[in-house]
């Protein structure tokens, strides 16, 4: 029997023992089994570690969790919806503030050129530092993206 | 009406959540459409459903109690999210594993490499004892396998899912499960080998 064979037989053991073959197949594993001590061998392991792996049980949650798992993702579907209805707010109040405030500066004769040139250059520099930081973030999310279609 | 068949397909799903018989007839693909037309009730059921595997999935995958607890939710509020794009002719599962798979992937990315042990722990008594430290052997061994093969222990021995579903959940052909299932179950056979009493050719020659 060539390694091929081999390897073969021994996927087709491990299938018997997962209860995954069809009636002939576990006839032929079975015939085989008889005549071959190797495999007798690889069957009583390999038997012995599915029976440690099926004893092993992962420990169960708090009793309350089944019960509250449903109106929790409720409530986080909930509170991203929150959040994006606050975050178009909060970005529309701000736009409106940050004209309003800028109208006003140009309309008022009473401040200096040099100060009304200062406070709008700062404010523009702040919208660019904003938007900049937003882009790299939606940016970066994007590369993790393929990240993980490379894994 | 179209209105009306909407209402009346809510009052089976209601029927379903209170344990009323009526509510076998609605099927996981009209919950599904419904779910697509909006309808969170419709997608309490599928969560319930669907919670027990998917939080079982993500403690072994995490390790521990809270972190599952959140990546399994956050995964079926990603899913709500993105439902627009599933086809309701294809099974659900299989898609919201393939989400949650990336969500874990990410945790695990920046987590450090901690392992806890998040098996159920039986009465300690001295043979007891020695069956826990090989089952605690046993999960290093799992926790430690490359992700492909460590999915497909956790999807066939502690989810008790068969070949043929575990091909459908990880899209890959029923030949390749079976392989890579052997290849991980004989390295796993190897760390307990000492354990479990197995010869070994070159101890023997020791």
């Amino acid at each position: 029997m060539g390694y091929q064979d081999q390897q073969r037989i021994k996927e087709l053991i491990s299938s018997y023992i997962d209860g995954e073959l069809s009636e002939a197949q576990k006839k032929s594993v079975e015939d085989h089994l008889k005549e071959c001590p190797e495999c007798q061998k690889e069957f009583e392991e390999m038997k012995k570690l599915e029976e440690v792996m099926s004893q092993m049980e992962l420990r169960k949650p708090p009793k309350e969790t089944w019960q509250v798992y449903w109106s929790s993702v409720y409530n986080r579907l909930e509170r991203s919806i929150g959040w994006i209805l606050f975050s178009i707010g909060a970005i529309i109040l701000l736009f409106f503030g940050g004209y309003k405030a800028v109208e006003g500066i140009i309309q008022d004769q009473t401040i200096s050129l040099l100060l009304k040139v200062g406070i709008l250059a700062a404010m523009a520099g702040l919208v660019v530092l904003l938007v900049s930081l937003l882009r790299e973030r939606l940016f970066v999310r994007k590369r993790e993206r393929y990240k993980e279609v490379e894994k | 009406m179209p209105q009306e068949r909407v209402l009346e397909r809510k009052l089976v799903v209601y029927g379903v959540r209170t344990g009323m018989s009526s509510g076998k007839t609605l099927s996981e693909k009209d919950l599904l459409k419904l779910v697509q037309a909006g309808d969170r009730e419709a997608y309490g059921e599928i969560v319930r459903k669907y919670m027990k595997p998917a939080y079982y999935i993500a403690l072994a995958v995490v390790h521990n109690h809270q972190d599952a607890l959140d990546l399994s939710q956050e995964a079926f509020v990603k899913a709500f999210r993105n439902i627009k794009k599933f086809d309701t002719d294809k099974a659900f599962f299989p898609w919201f594993y393939r989400l949650m798979k990336n969500l874990c992937l990410d945790y695990l990315r920046k987590r450090d490499r901690r392992v806890e042990i998040p098996l159920e722990e039986g009465q300690v008594s001295s043979e007891d004892e020695k069956n826990r430290e090989v089952k605690v052997t046993l999960w290093r061994g799992i926790a430690a396998l490359p992700f492909e093969q460590r999915e497909l222990i956790i999807l066939r021995y502690f989810q008790q899912f068969s070949y043929r579903e575990i091909a459908e959940i990880t899209a890959k052909p029923v030949g390749t499960v079976m392989s890579s299932l052997y290849y991980a179950k004989r390295k796993l056979r190897e760390i307990l080998a000492e354990h479990l009493g197995f010869e070994r050719e070159n101890k023997r020659e020791n």
